[in-house]
């Protein structure tokens, strides 16, 4: 670690580098030298600045915001390599929740970390402004991507196609929807499309998208065929092991499984799930790099009053372990609460579950670690939220929105 | 400060019988502290247990710098701990906060010594602290004024630097 016992930092480079020799300490100082003048942000001609060694300048980059980062890129050759570095270094984690009417689900934003300042727009300007954009509706997001369904009006019919972004860049991609041409004996009404994004993989994301029938039947994936699984209903989406998790009932007897699809989407896997035992599966997700889920038994009129958390702890055998229990009680004060009330998201490093309740609107997290629940916020009207993890690398597989 | 031979001296400082050690700078100026104190830093808790005799040796830092580092250790260690949620350890805390902000003003130059002497010296908090007041102090300046404060050569070709201003114009605004 480089050393320098003057502090108004008038050494030429060469003393400044005699003086981070730890072999060869600078000339004893005998007398502090006078302050510059309080208040004074400037260091003129030379500074000690430059002798901090590399991981001093890391450290206080660490501790700038995002946004400084970006403006700091073009200060030099060093700064751009150090500032390229600490971007990739900032793990996609969970931020907070984008969320707003149901028509769009975006423009607004609740930051877990407590800063005032959304770490993205959440109005999602950048694509909004843009003349070819017409209307968009977030479907998901994944490690930092955002899914939006893009609806454009053509002549004849709506045509709908995705649009994949990073709001952290302003980088966005058209992904065009399977067509939505309506064929009368298949009838598809609905479309539905999930991200597979993982940065630690690939900087590429994948997205699969499944078309069903009007009563909910898969007619069509569109990155695989499942020839032998009849899916007829889907729930939420998990990514674990670079597979992208689904629930779905199975063939005749409505048996509820996992589906898992791999990107490339050539293979798929079932994973069963032990419903009597464990109820209904709530929601999936991904946490310290286990698929968990959150479940609950339902009376007859279809409430739940306490929801189980799992995680399949070994892939291989498919050994569920239950990890919590907690009663609506405790989670959202209501005596009990329905599927609607879907648990929002999985804390991806910690024992930490989202949920959200549809009759009193409040926000909730649950630690599985000190069994403490926190309201963080109470939203206004039935409100879909996503969970958002930013990440701030840009990506070939995108484009710059201007 | 008083000068100790001893590394294992003893104050009556603060109305009880504390253990100091000496610590000398680069300059020679020997500074007498309480152990207490003392073992924020790392690198002076390993010096103890080694042993040694005539105070500990710090070559890297200079007189001053070692000052503030050692009011900054001294003020840390004496807060104790009192029961959480009580009043007196949020005033104690507050207290802290407001100690640290004063200390903290200073110029650039001074607070750099400040961050390689806590560097060196494994002052955790104080290295924390003084990341944070650099930090704060630059995230709102321009990338000129940046290059300014630390003396740094542009080193992008004209061409370079307008594609970096380029990609980057936009994001968060």
């Amino acid at each position: 670690m480089g050393l320098q016992a003057t502090e108004q930092g008038s050494h030429p480079p060469a003393a400044a580098a005699a003086a981070a020799d730890p072999d060869h300490p600078p000339p004893r100082q005998l007398a502090a030298p006078p302050s510059p003048p309080a208040g004074g942000d400037g260091c003129p001609e030379g500074s000690t600045a430059a002798v901090l060694p590399d991981d001093i300048l890391l450290e206080i980059l660490s501790r700038l915001p995002v946004k400084a980062l970006f403006r700091f890129k073009c200060i030099s050759r060093a700064w751009f390599g150090f500032i390229t570095e600490r971007l990739r270094k900032i793990p996609p984690t969970l931020q907070g929740f984008l969320y707003g009417p149901t028509n769009k689900n975006y423009g607004h934003f609740f930051n877990l970390l407590g800063r005032s300042v959304p770490p993205v727009d959440p109005s999602f300007a950048f694509l909004t402004k843009l003349p070819e954009i017409e209307r968009i509706i977030l479907m998901g997001s994944c490690n930092g991507l955002v899914l939006f369904l893009h609806s454009r009006r053509s002549e004849a019919h709506e045509r709908e196609d995705y649009i994949v972004c990073n709001p952290a860049t302003k980088e966005w991609v058209l992904v065009p929807g399977t067509g939505t041409q309506c064929d009368n004996e298949l009838n598809y009404s609905v479309t539905a499309g999930y991200l597979i994004f993982d940065p630690a993989v690939s900087s590429g994301f994948k997205l699969v998208q499944f078309m069903f029938g009007t009563n909910m039947t898969l007619l069509q994936v569109h990155t695989y065929s499942s020839e032998n699984v009849s899916i007829q209903t889907w729930v939420f989406s998990a990514i674990v092991n670079g597979m992208l998790h689904l629930v779905a009932r199975l063939g005749s007897d409505y048996q509820v499984v996992i589906v898992a699809v791999d990107e490339e989407g050539g293979k798929h896997r079932i994973i069963s799930w032990p419903e009597e035992e464990r109820g209904l599966l709530v929601q999936l997700g991904q946490s310290q790099g286990l698929l968990h889920c959150t479940s609950g038994h339902r009376d007859d009129l279809g409430y739940m009053t306490e929801l189980s958390i799992s995680a399949l702890e070994d892939y291989g055998t498919e050994q569920w372990i239950l990890k919590d229990s907690v009663s609506c009680l405790q989670l959202f004060g209501e005596v009990n609460c329905c599927i609607a009330d879907s648990t929002v998201a999985f804390h991806p490093d910690h024992n930490l579950v989202f949920f959200f309740h549809l009759w009193n609107r409040k926000l909730v997290s649950y630690d599985m670690d000190s069994k403490e629940v926190t309201t963080l916020c109470r939203l206004g009207g039935w409100i879909p939220i996503t969970p958002y993890f930013p990440y701030f690398v840009e990506s070939s597989a995108l484009v710059k929105s201007h | 400060m008083a000068a100790a031979d001893s590394c294992d001296g003893i104050s009556t400082s603060g109305g009880g019988w504390e253990k100091t050690v000496t610590l000398v700078s680069s300059d020679d100026a020997r500074f007498e502290v309480r152990e207490a104190a003392a073992s924020l830093s790392q690198t002076v808790r390993r010096m103890i247990r080694a042993g040694g005799d005539g105070g500990i040796p710090l070559p890297k830092v200079d007189a001053r710098t070692l000052s503030t580092v050692l009011e900054y250790c001294n003020k840390h260690a004496a807060v104790p701990a009192p029961a959480p949620e009580s009043s007196s350890a949020e005033a104690a805390a507050v207290d802290l906060e407001w100690f640290d902000k004063e200390l903290m003003h200073v110029d650039l130059a001074t607070l750099c010594s400040l961050i390689r002497a806590a560097d060196y010296l494994e002052v955790a908090g104080l290295l924390d602290l003084t990341c944070k007041t650099v930090a704060d102090m630059i995230k709102s300046k321009t990338a000129e004024e940046i290059r300014q404060m630390f003396g740094i050569q542009n080193d992008f070709t004209p061409e370079e630097e307008e594609q970096l201003s380029r990609e980057n114009a936009g994001v968060f605004e």
